[in-house]
């Protein structure tokens, strides 16, 4: 099944025979919707009435998101929402048990940004102190928050969190080149090109996750970790944690040092105090983003190998499933080594 | 799972020839005048077959043949002139 990107403002959508047709000057394209799955449509893009209609009715999802990146919102046509199951996560908010969940997806994060650290270790053959002393430093923490009797309180773990994921960016910050002028994540709005990449992909990252948790039934704004913050998609925030090292960061520290991207394919944000992906920018990375949510690994929990794409729905459906059966084991944190 | 099935007609028709390749062209990739490949599952092919693609023609008069490319066929099939056997791509980005 296809996912189809819509980046060139000026494109219009409309509907011919059951397959979308794109249009832009000269330029025509059509695509059959029975084999899209997903559409993602940035700005500047018009779909017709009758194209939203085909969308809704079909059932294909589709994402918008703003010009920095962030996510928008998607068209939601009928959709079976399973009261039993909100019920049960409502439940848990606010519990040992919602802790618990919040936890495992922290643990899952920190485990997946050191396996990446760990794997530049190796290549540099332990030589670059940074990189070694962070590993050591967060499998300490792994440790720790594998071996609670008790969860942790949330500002601990916040703690905790915040304490690891900045060692991770300043061990990175060795290996990505200097030409980049990489000084550690910042954002709101990011201040250099790697902060542009980061910050543009954990948006469409938001983006799909939010429909695989819409997808597995659970409500988006309710979360177990970043909790109960009015206007935020909380749930979406904490089940994304998992993957940002595993989909975003992975393609992008193989961006910086790869020929693909250089300074003139990015521009300065309207407001001047930020960097903004340029247009090519934008379609090379989503390129890169979506082999890298195309490439299948193993999932555990099934023993099958399944696409990133698919495992983000499915450690979705087990967060629902253990939610209703109050069983933490039921869910294990997504980890590659 | 879907497969690859490769679908060809003859209808004398100009009508119903038109009305069957715009059924077609919604689910299949036109490879050549009368000829699509069509990735589907059997379950699927089978409900628009008749459901569909057959109510719209004349038996005996017009034909419409369907071949299972499984996956040998696939790798095996030669092409000359035009793309390879057609494949949905993963993404599309425009």
């Amino acid at each position: 099944m296809t996912t189809l990107y819509l980046t060139e403002p000026g494109t219009v959508v409309s509907v011919k025979n059951q397959s979308l047709d794109l249009k832009r000057g000269t330029w025509q394209r059509s695509c059959r919707l029975a084999e899209i799955e997903l559409v993602v449509v940035l700005p500047g893009v018009q779909l017709t009435g009758a194209a939203i209609a085909l969308l809704l009715d079909s059932g294909v999802e589709t994402l918008f998101l703003r010009r920095d990146g962030r996510f928008r919102g998607r068209l939601q046509g009928q959709f079976h929402s399973n009261p039993s199951l909100r019920l049960a996560q409502y439940r848990v908010v606010e519990t040992t048990f919602g802790m618990g969940l919040g936890q495992k997806l922290v643990l899952g994060k920190i485990r997946n940004q050191r396996s990446l650290l760990q794997r530049r270790n190796r290549e540099t053959g332990g030589r670059v102190t940074a990189l070694v002393e962070a590993v050591d430093m967060m499998a300490v923490y792994v440790r720790q928050l594998q071996q609670l009797d008790a969860p942790l309180s949330r500002d601990q773990l916040m703690g905790i969190e915040g304490i690891c994921a900045k060692r991770y960016f300043q061990a990175m910050m060795t290996q990505v080149p200097a030409s980049w002028g990489f000084r550690g994540r910042n954002r709101r709005p990011p201040r250099d090109p790697v902060n542009a990449l980061l910050s543009w992909g954990y948006g469409v990252l938001l983006a799909r996750v939010f429909s695989a948790s819409v997808q597995a039934g659970l409500d988006p704004y309710l979360g177990f970790f970043h909790a109960t913050e009015p206007y935020r998609p909380n749930l979406v925030l904490d089940v994304m944690e998992e993957f940002r090292p595993l989909v975003v960061d992975w393609v992008v520290w193989g961006l910086v040092r790869s020929p693909l991207l250089e300074a003139r394919d990015f521009e300065p944000s309207p407001d001047g105090e930020g960097v903004w992906l340029g247009h090519l920018a934008k379609k090379l990375f989503l390129e890169q983003l979506e082999r890298r949510f195309q490439s299948k690994l193993l999932y555990p929990p099934q023993e099958r190998q399944l696409a990133l794409s698919q495992i983000l729905v499915e450690q979705g459906r087990a967060i629902a499933r253990a939610c209703v059966s109050l069983r933490l084991d039921e869910f294990e944190s997504f980890e590659v080594r | 799972m879907s497969q690859l099935w490769l679908v060809c007609y003859d209808v004398r028709d100009n009508k119903r020839r038109a009305k069957l390749a715009k059924l077609l062209e919604q689910r299949c990739e036109r490879v050549q005048y009368s000829v699509f490949e069509c990735p589907l599952e059997e379950k699927l092919l089978e409900k628009l077959l008749h459901q569909r693609w057959l109510v719209v023609l004349e038996i005996p008069e017009d034909s419409l043949r369907v071949y299972p490319l499984d996956a040998r066929a696939k790798a095996k099939t030669r092409v000359f002139g035009s793309p390879p056997p057609y494949e949905p791509p993963d993404f599309l980005i425009f």
